[in-house]
C-alpha cells in the first residue's frame, strides 16, 4: 500500500475538515433554536389553553384565575409601586439569611475537618437539628425573634447552614490524596496545606451547596412569611390566599420564581467566572 | 561526581552519604488484621550524587524505602538518613516526584512550577524569574498560562518535573516519574531528565520496574525480591555519560547489563 501526499489532496482533506466543522456548528446552531422555539410554543400553548377554559367556563376563574388576570394584576402592582418594599423586605431577608448563614456553614464544615474531635462530638446533635424538619421551628423562631425579619432571617440560617456545612466538609473529604501528599512532599506545613490545598479544592463543592442554599434561603423566608409577618411576599400571598384573590397568590408566586432564577443566576454567575481553571467541562 | 564509585561503598566517610538506610524493615497491616512483612532487613548507603535505581517486583517495598526517605512513613525498624540527618518529616532540600503528576487543577502551569519556592516564602519577583527559566527548560514557555487539563499527559508530568527541580533539592526522590507515559513521550523525558540531572548532579532515588530505564539511566541498581524484600544484587552500571538514552539501548554493554539485572530480577522474585 502506497500514500502518496500531494499538496493538492492535502488541501483537500483540510478543506472537508473544516467543512464538516462548519456543518456542526450550523446543525448546533439551528438545534439550539429550535430548541427555544419549541419551549417557546409549549409555554404559549398552556398559556392560551389556560386563557381559553376559563373563558369557555370549563374552570373557575374564582379558583385558578387566569393567565390575563394575573398580567392585569401584575401591571397594577408594579405601577402603583405597592410591591417594590415587599420585594425588598424579602430580598433582605433572604441575602442576610443566605449570607450568615453561607459563612457560618463553611467555617463549621472547615472545623469540623480540622478538628475531628470537635466533629465527633456535635456529630449527634448537629444530625438531630438537620433532621429536623426546620419548618416546624418557624412558630418558636417568631416568638423568639419576633414577627418582624429577625425571625425570617434565623429560619434561613437553620437551612442554609447545614447545607453549606455539608457541602464544604464533602468538597474537603472528597480532595484527591495525591494533592495533599504532593503537596506535603513539597514542603507544605498544615497551614499551607489548608490554604493551598484544602480550601481552593472545596470551592467547587461549596458553591453547589450555595447554589442549593440561595433557594432554601427564600423558601425559608416565605415560609416565615406566610406565618407571620407585616412585609414581605409571603405575607402577601398569604393575605391574597385568605381573602381569596387567585390571581394576586399567583402572581406574587411569578414574582418570586423570578427573584429566585434571578439569585440562582448570581451565583452560577460567580461560579464560572471563580472556577475558570475548570474549563468547558460541564 | 566519580561514575567509578563501587556499588557497595559502605566505607568512607559517613557524610559522603546522602542517603543511608541502616537495617530497615517495615510491615503493613493486611486486610485480615494481621501484619504482613514488607521489608526485611534492608541496607544501603547512597553517596553524594549518584544516580541510583531501586527495581523490583510490585508489592517489594521499593516506594516504601522512597518514602521513608521522604519522611512521609516511618520505619518500624532501623533509620534512614538523608545528609546525616535521620528522616522524620518532609525535609525541604528533598524533591519528591510521583508517577502521578498532582498538579493543582486551580493553578496555571506557571504556578504549579512556582508552588514549592512559594510555600518556602520567596519573593513574587524571583518565583517569576524561576518559572520562566523552568517553562523554558521544559520546553513549554508558550504554556505558562494553560490549566492542567489543557496539558497533555507527557506537558504535565514535564510541569511535575519543573515543579520538583525548582525547589532546588539537594536529594531527588523519583516514584516511576515517567510510567504513566506512552513509551514515545518516555524516552523523550528520559533524554531530557538526563541532560538536566548530568549537569548538576544531585543525588538521585529513582524507583521504577522498568528494568530498561534503570539501566539506561542510573550509576547503579538496587535489586529487591518480593515480598519481604531484602537486597538481591546491587550492580554498577558503568555506562559512559553523558548518556542518551534513546540510543544506549543498542549498545553492547547495555545489554550485556540488561540481562545481569534481569537476571537478578529473576532471581529475586523466586526467592524464598
Amino acid at each position: 500500500m502506497t500514500i502518496q501526499s500531494s499538496p493538492a489532496s492535502a488541501q483537500r482533506v483540510l478543506d472537508t475538515l473544516a467543512k464538516s466543522e462548519a456543518d456542526r456548528v450550523a446543525r448546533r446552531r439551528r438545534r439550539s433554536f429550535s430548541v427555544w422555539l419549541t419551549r417557546a410554543v409549549v409555554l404559549a400553548l398552556f398559556l392560551g389553553l389556560w386563557e381559553w377554559a376559563v373563558v369557555t367556563g370549563l374552570i373557575d376563574p374564582f379558583f385558578f384565575s387566569q393567565p390575563s388576570a394575573i398580567w392585569a394584576f401584575l401591571v397594577a402592582e408594579f405601577r402603583d409601586g405597592s410591591i417594590w418594599p415587599h420585594i425588598a423586605v424579602t430580598l433582605r431577608e433572604t441575602l442576610a439569611g443566605f449570607a450568615i448563614g453561607a459563612v457560618a456553614g463553611v467555617a463549621a464544615g472547615i472545623v469540623r475537618m480540622q478538628f475531628p474531635f470537635v466533629a465527633d462530638v456535635s456529630n449527634p446533635f448537629l444530625t438531630i437539628l438537620n433532621v429536623l424538619p426546620r419548618v416546624a421551628l418557624a412558630p418558636m423562631f417568631i416568638i423568639w425573634f419576633g414577627v418582624g425579619e429577625g425571625s425570617k432571617v434565623a429560619l434561613a440560617v437553620s437551612l442554609v447552614f447545614f447545607i453549606l456545612m455539608l457541602s464544604t466538609e464533602a468538597g474537603i473529604k472528597s480532595l484527591d490524596r495525591e494533592l495533599t501528599l504532593t503537596m506535603r512532599a513539597l514542603g507544605a506545613t498544615d497551614r499551607q496545606l489548608f490554604w493551598k490545598v484544602m480550601l481552593p479544592g472545596a470551592v467547587p463543592a461549596i458553591f453547589g451547596g450555595m447554589r442549593l442554599g440561595v433557594v432554601y434561603a427564600l423558601l425559608a423566608v416565605v415560609v416565615g412569611e406566610m406565618i407571620s409577618a407585616r412585609m414581605g411576599l409571603g405575607q402577601r400571598i398569604s393575605f391574597y390566599a385568605a381573602s381569596f384573590h387567585a390571581e394576586g397568590v399567583l402572581g406574587t408566586i411569578l414574582v418570586l420564581a423570578m427573584i429566585g432564577l434571578l439569585l440562582n443566576f448570581v451565583v452560577a454567575w460567580a461560579e464560572t467566572s471563580l472556577l475558570r481553571w475548570k474549563g468547558e467541562t460541564q | 561526581m566519580d561514575a567509578a564509585i563501587p556499588p557497595a561503598a559502605a566505607t568512607g566517610a559517613a557524610l559522603d552519604f546522602a542517603i543511608r538506610v541502616e537495617g530497615v524493615s517495615h510491615a503493613f497491616p493486611s486486610p485480615d488484621g494481621k501484619p504482613v512483612l514488607a521489608l526485611d532487613d534492608v541496607s544501603f548507603n547512597v553517596p553524594k550524587g549518584q544516580f541510583l535505581a531501586l527495581v523490583g517486583a510490585s508489592g517489594c517495598g521499593k516506594t516504601t524505602i522512597l518514602n521513608m526517605a521522604a519522611g512521609l512513613v516511618h520505619p518500624v525498624g532501623g533509620t534512614v538518613l538523608v545528609d546525616g540527618e535521620r528522616v522524620t518529616k518532609p525535609s525541604r532540600r528533598t524533591g519528591y516526584m510521583f508517577a502521578r503528576d498532582g498538579l493543582l487543577p486551580w493553578r496555571s502551569a506557571r504556578h504549579n512550577i512556582e508552588v514549592g519556592l512559594e510555600l518556602r516564602g520567596v519573593p513574587a519577583e524571583e518565583r517569576e524569574r524561576h518559572g520562566t527559566r523552568l517553562l523554558e527548560m521544559i520546553g513549554l514557555s508558550s504554556f505558562g498560562r494553560a490549566w492542567p487539563w489543557q496539558l497533555s499527559q507527557g506537558m504535565r508530568q514535564r510541569v511535575a518535573l519543573a515543579r520538583t527541580l525548582a525547589i532546588d533539592p539537594d536529594t531527588l526522590l523519583m516514584d516511576e516519574p515517567f510510567a504513566a507515559l506512552d513509551a514515545q513521550t518516555k524516552l523523550m523525558l528520559q533524554a531530557e531528565f538526563l541532560r538536566v540531572w548530568e549537569r548538576d548532579r544531585k543525588t538521585v532515588l529513582f524507583v521504577t520496574h522498568d528494568l530498561s530505564e534503570a539501566v539506561a539511566l542510573a550509576d547503579r541498581v538496587i535489586v529487591l525480591t518480593r515480598r519481604p524484600g531484602r537486597i538481591q544484587a546491587d550492580i554498577e552500571i558503568d555506562l559512559p555519560r553523558p548518556r542518551d538514552p534513546e540510543r544506549i539501548r543498542f549498545d553492547q554493554r547495555y545489554l550485556k547489563l540488561s540481562e545481569q539485572v534481569w537476571q537478578a530480577l529473576k532471581a529475586g522474585e523466586a526467592a524464598p
